[in-house]
């Protein structure tokens, strides 16, 4: 397991401040999709 | 389950905490066969726990928001298909990062999927543009090679051991060390860091 003050892990680390601001689908879109994959 | 319970950890090592104790681990939790209810709840759970990682993970791998929104919100459809199962597996956070995996790769081969998937699901969300400070990260991390980027990402985001690593990609060890060496010395020579080059990978 790499430190958490490894540079490599700091700089990805980085990459959270667009990852959170990105939206994601709730869990009951999310689950709604992969029914209606499941009937077709 | 208690409505309350939560997914709490990180990679295989899931609890089940809720105001009544402390659950099972996810290897352990058998959902097939269980009512709906139960297996929408344990779903529930696991999704809002664990998406930002996978996000966060294939963001770094393909450079691109929209394009990592999209394939996080698939891999886990196809999770929520197979969950009775999926549920069971050691480390169900794993199957859902290959699968996006796999996604991906296979979109990089046929841009046509991603363009048939687009007009299934629809535009994705409003999604943000990189920030300016991370431009120049994601223009190295796409520089560098695939399996290399891969193994310094699930390395160094993912938490994995060089072992874990190696099992996940189907790879040897020494081959995962040596990816791991190359992608550092690539961000270090792209990014003009020498900080990131220093340090060995941990096993």
């Amino acid at each position: 397991m790499p430190e958490n003050n490894d540079p490599v892990t700091l700089t990805l680390s980085a990459l959270r401040t667009d990852v959170e601001r990105t939206p994601l689908a709730d869990s009951r879109s999310v689950r709604r999709r992969g029914d209606r994959r499941t009937r077709n | 389950m208690d409505p309350g319970a939560t997914w709490q950890g990180r990679g295989r090592f899931f609890f089940l905490t809720s105001p009544t104790g402390v659950g099972q681990g996810l290897r352990r939790w058998h959902v097939a066969g269980v009512h709906t209810g139960e297996k929408v709840a344990t779903f529930d759970s696991f999704y809002p726990g664990t998406n930002r990682r996978v996000l966060h993970q294939m963001y770094a791998m393909t450079g691109n928001l929209a394009d990592a929104q999209e394939l996080v919100q698939e891999a886990y459809a196809r999770a929520w298909q197979r969950w009775s199962s999926v549920s069971t597996f050691d480390d169900p956070e794993a199957w859902v990062r290959t699968v996006a995996w796999r996604l991906a790769a296979s979109r990089w081969r046929k841009t046509k999927n991603g363009v048939s998937a687009m007009l299934s699901h629809g535009p994705p969300e409003h999604t943000p543009e990189p920030s300016i400070d991370n431009v120049a990260l994601v223009t190295a991390l796409k520089a560098i090679p695939e399996a290399q980027r891969r193994a310094v990402i699930l390395h160094h985001l993912g938490g994995l051991s060089v072992a874990e690593v190696a099992h996940e990609t189907g790879s040897p060890e020494g081959t995962v060390k040596a990816r791991l060496s190359r992608g550092r010395a690539a961000l270090a020579e792209l990014l003009a860091d020498t900080t990131l080059a220093e340090v060995s990978p941990n096993a």
